[in-house]
């Protein structure tokens, strides 16, 4: 997933692009207003984050433009503006998410995950690879136009996997997407999911398989060849 | 709880944000000199300490950014409120020695003697 970092504080900048990369995501950053705006034009990010004050502008400014425009990226407004009014701008404005500075990494870190969690407001085009459409209204996996029914875990990190596919997906953000902070984490709960998810996938005959890197992560790719299922294939 | 230097040292592994501190100290050094204390002499102070208070807390130095705040906050008021309510340049200047210090106290030994010596510069 791709994310805009829009902010003129290049020390700021800087420590978002090191903290969303090693989420695994693909970071752009731009300092101005209009670097953000034509960026915005051109590629589809799947979350923007913007600073209020640019040399250039208002980040609010930009928001409504964004919006106007008819995009519907998740926007994060990071600002040391504090006072309630400017908060509520900013929501007003088309913004999904405000966050003051000084912030923790922790906190914006959640921030990002959560937005990136939502599904697409108005894009309800079907997210799927190879034999696979995710259902996100059933919470299912259709392979091969047959229901295949997932725990909600399974399907979070399924969703996530397809988001994702082809590229690794780092175990800390899979950590990050399927468990809250009071939830408590088993050494092997990533990996049993994983397995689990595995499991059901090629049974039901689905010719995309998980990749492990080992210390690394997960990557969703492909078959080169349909995977022999358990289930029948016209056999 | 994690040792404050410990947590610099992640979030800032260059030293870039140290150096960014040392030029505000010297910024703020010149900003409090002479005369006169005029809009755009305050327009600058505000903006440095607007920038420093969202910056700061965010790579662990609480303090500094907590003292930008009251610097940012006490010339807003002195910009936007009238009468009574109006803070003096004496506060101002007494936010200022506040950051200053916050500053030196954050800054590694080598910047303060880079910099000859703050008071009555």
């Amino acid at each position: 997933m791709r994310v805009l970092i829009v902010e003129d504080d290049e020390n700021i900048a800087q420590l978002l692009e090191r903290d969303l990369m090693g989420l695994g995501l693909t970071v752009d950053k731009v300092g101005l207003a209009e670097h953000a705006f034509a960026a915005a034009a051109d590629t589809d990010y799947a979350l923007m984050v913007v600073d209020l004050g640019l040399p250039d502008g208002d980040g609010l400014d930009l928001v409504r433009r964004i919006r106007k425009r008819g995009s519907e990226t998740p926007i994060l407004l990071l600002t040391a503006r504090r006072r309630v009014q400017d908060r509520v701008a900013g929501l007003a404005s088309g913004a999904d998410d405000y966050l003051v500075k000084p912030f923790a990494l922790p906190e914006l870190r959640a921030r990002v995950i959560a937005l990136l969690r939502r599904p697409p407001r108005l894009d309800r085009s079907p997210v799927g690879i190879a034999n696979i459409v995710l259902d996100h209204e059933g919470l299912e996996a259709i392979v091969e136009g047959v229901g295949l029914t997932l725990t909600r875990k399974q399907f979070a990190l399924l969703e996530l996997l397809v988001r994702r596919k082809g590229h690794i997906t780092p175990k800390r953000m899979i950590e990050e997407t399927l468990y809250g902070f009071d939830d408590s984490v088993s050494p092997n709960s990533i990996e049993a999911h994983v397995y689990k998810l595995r499991l059901a996938l090629r049974a039901a005959g689905a010719r995309a398989v998980i990749e492990t890197r080992r210390g690394i992560g997960y990557r969703l790719v492909e078959s080169p060849a349909p995977a022999v299922g358990l289930r029948p294939t016209g056999t | 709880m994690p040792d404050p230097d410990d947590e610099r040292a992640i979030l800032d592994p260059d030293g870039s944000f140290v150096q960014r501190l040392a030029e505000d100290r010297a910024s703020l050094t010149r900003l409090r000199a002479g005369e006169p204390w005029d809009a755009a002499r305050l327009a600058e102070i505000e903006t440095l300490a607007h920038r420093l208070a969202g910056a700061a807390g965010v790579f662990g130095y609480v303090t500094v950014g907590e003292a930008a705040a009251a610097l940012e906050t006490c010339v807003e008021e002195r910009r936007e409120k009238s009468g009574a309510a109006r803070p003096g340049l004496a506060s101002v200047r007494a936010a200022i020695e506040g950051l200053a210090d916050a500053l030196d106290a954050a800054l590694p030994e080598p910047s303060k003697e880079d910099r000859g010596g703050r008071r009555g510069s």
